[in-house]
């Protein structure tokens, strides 16, 4: 039952190997797929199960990413359900829209991390998420909540300030 | 921990630009994630924050890639304004129901943005991925007073709305609003009374309105750019009497203009014999000279210039200078026929586009050309193009406009099939796709009674933040702190 189920092994940048369904990554990943297409003529003998080497991403992220991908693109779960997901705003009544929310209620850095994960490794659900989570974190806000939730320092003279804000009172 | 390892990297990062985590994505991340915030004032907020990112943000390049205008035209526009609701004076109940909701504390009115005009955006829109009631961009989101509002015409951002009556006094007037969809401002302007004896004289109708900011304003004076060029600072609005022109000493049609400033309407002036003359459209456009135009069109009983006899049809210009509302009006060289519509092109050139079924003849106003209702223009030939276009069906729902930035093109929306922009420099058609407007529309189309109010929403963006924040840029001084790239 376990040969039927293939599983690659994804190294991360700082050495830790992950192990995820073949079947599960390719679906998610356009990156990792176009890696497993490369590799498959030569594995095709072989045994051996396949660790691809994912150097711009740590371990870290990489554990969030496969977590994320598990349960987004895992057969189980997606057969018999189109794939008609595209993104997901908070509120929606997808399934997945907790799960989604969850997943991004994390501090900047680590969000900041996932969309270049999800932009290298190529998964378009995800970088929407990711991306989406940061804009999210930008709307609606306060000049100050936007300074401190990015870790902005403001570099104005007290006079610019003053200029600055009594130019465009309209935005603050 | 690789991860203690990892978090020191993004704080000496963080140190070295001072605009905070975002910096560290590269410039098309950066992009992906302002394209999602659908707010343009909470880009404008993270502008400000900082040297950094008030130098990122008045950067053309930065900006263009920002607002992608895949065409000059259609980068402009956001979206649109639609009305489906449709207040009836004459429908007893419905106005009761309004002066009961408007005469209660604003907090006890129920919410009614179901009622409010909606905003549909353009794919990609700066101004957000969703369908929003045009109350929300509103901090408290106007209180009823823009519920069943109509939009008239918009330009630089600006909305130009009439309103339902929010009293029985207001019932005799026209209540009219503007509004920004990017800062949020509103201005309700004080009733347009204009009763002599309890009668209304020349003023049943609004036929015709021209949204002035601050810069047209300044262009006219040769004054230095105003601060604050996007802000509404005049609303020029002509009335008529309805059917009846002769009566109440009618027969003329009435030039008003509301002053931002004062916030008073002018006394009325007289502007158009209705006997002879009527507006061809009541959307104006606004030249580079801080004058607004419309097109005017006489009943074919004046002697021709020549000195032809009558018949024929002309075509007129009726012109306001902004600054001193002196009106004038002059004669056309330009066919009549056609639906058509006076724009400014790209040099600056007045023009009149005439759109027929299969075609679309452009009459630009050579260089040169008397520019202040002199008499010149009518001695001076414009010159014209033609050049097919594809046919346009069910026109009884089709309505064009002109694009008020100068950018020699035509917005065409036609019920049920889409948004187009018709460039008048390269002859192109193009598809603006707005979200959810088909759905909108489609469901409207079979009607016969449908009612439906639709304005093109443009705004130049990257304008708009470069005037707002360029002037604070250069006066940042010489006291450059180091470039804020990422490492």
């Amino acid at each position: 039952m376990a040969s039927e189920k293939k599983v690659v092994f994804l190294r991360s940048s700082d050495g830790e190997a992950f192990e995820v369904s073949e079947e599960v990554i390719s679906a998610a990943s356009v990156t990792i797929k176009g890696m497993i297409d490369e590799e498959s003529p030569s594995r095709a003998d072989t045994a051996a199960t396949t660790t691809l080497a994912i150097p711009n991403v740590t371990a870290a992220t990489l554990s969030r990413v496969l977590h994320y991908v598990n349960k987004h693109f895992d057969a189980a779960a997606v057969v018999g359900r189109p794939d008609d997901y595209i993104f997901c705003a908070p509120g929606d009544e997808h399934p997945l829209a907790r799960f989604d929310d969850d997943f991004v209620d994390v501090d900047n850095d680590t969000l900041i991390d996932l969309v270049h994960a999800a932009e290298y490794l190529h998964i378009k659900k995800l970088f929407d998420l990711t991306c989406k989570a940061v804009a999210d974190k930008l709307k609606g806000r306060t000049i100050d909540q936007i300074r401190e939730t990015f870790g902005i320092v403001n570099d104005y003279t007290v006079e610019e300030e003053v200029e600055v804000y009594r130019e465009n009172s309209w935005a603050f | 921990m690789a991860d203690d390892g990892d978090a020191a990297a993004k704080r000496r990062r963080r140190r070295s630009t001072g605009m905070g985590g975002m910096s560290a994505l590269p410039d098309h991340l950066q992009h992906e994630v302002f394209s999602r915030v659908g707010d343009v004032k909470s880009l404008f907020k993270l502008a400000a924050t900082c040297r950094g990112w008030l130098r990122r943000f008045t950067d053309r390049a930065f900006l263009r890639e920002l607002c992608p205008s895949p065409q000059q035209g259609s980068g402009l526009l956001l979206g649109v304004v639609v009305q489906d609701k449709w207040f009836n004076r004459m429908d007893k109940a419905m106005v009761r129901a309004r002066m009961t909701t408007m005469a209660a504390l604003p907090q006890q009115r129920a919410s009614s943005s179901a009622l409010a005009p909606v905003f549909l955006p353009a794919l990609g829109s700066p101004l957000g991925p969703t369908s929003r009631a045009l109350t929300s961009f509103f901090i408290g989101g106007g209180g009823g007073t823009f519920d069943y509002a109509e939009p008239l015409a918009a330009r630089r951002g600006i909305v130009l709305l009439w309103l339902a009556p929010r009293t029985p006094e207001e019932m005799d007037c026209h209540l009219l609003g503007v509004c920004n969809l990017v800062t949020g401002d509103r201005h309700v302007l004080p009733p347009l009374q204009c009763s002599r004896n309890g009668k209304l004289v020349g003023c049943r109708q609004v036929v015709g309105y021209a949204i002035i900011t601050a810069a047209d304003e300044s262009s006219r004076n040769g004054r230095p750019p105003p601060r604050h060029p996007w802000t509404f600072s005049q609303l020029l609005v002509i009335t008529q009497d309805g059917d009846c022109p002769l009566r109440f000493g009618g027969g003329a049609a009435y030039l008003h203009s509301y002053s931002a400033a004062t916030r008073r309407w002018s006394t009325p002036t007289r502007c158009l014999d209705r006997s002879a003359f009527s507006l061809v459209d009541a959307r104006s456009t606004v030249d580079h000279h801080g004058a607004a135009h419309w097109l005017c069109i006489d009943d074919g009983r004046l002697p021709n210039a020549r000195g032809g006899g009558g018949g024929d049809h002309h075509l007129y210009r009726l012109s306001v200078d902004v600054a001193t509302a002196s009106v004038s009006l002059t004669r056309l060289p330009v066919r009549v026929g056609g639906k058509q519509l006076l724009c400014v092109n790209s040099d600056g050139k007045l023009a009149v586009a005439s759109v027929y079924p299969l075609h679309v003849t452009v009459w630009t106003q050579p260089a040169g050309a008397g520019d202040d209702g002199d008499g010149d223009t009518t001695a001076a030939a414009w010159p014209r193009t033609s050049f097919r276009i594809a046919p346009q069906q069910n026109e009884d729902h089709e309505r064009w406009c002109n694009s008020d930035h100068g950018s020699s093109s035509l917005l065409a929306l036609f019920m049920g099939r889409g948004v187009f922009v018709l460039d008048l420099d390269t002859k192109v058609m193009e598809k603006v796709f707005i979200l959810d407007f088909n759905n909108k529309t489609r469901e409207l189309a079979g009607d016969a009674k449908q009612y439906l109010r639709c304005v093109p929403y443009e705004m130049d963006l990257v304008e708009f933040f470069t005037l707002q924040l360029g002037g604070i840029r250069e006066r940042l001084g010489t006291t450059t702190i180091s470039e804020t790239e990422s490492p």
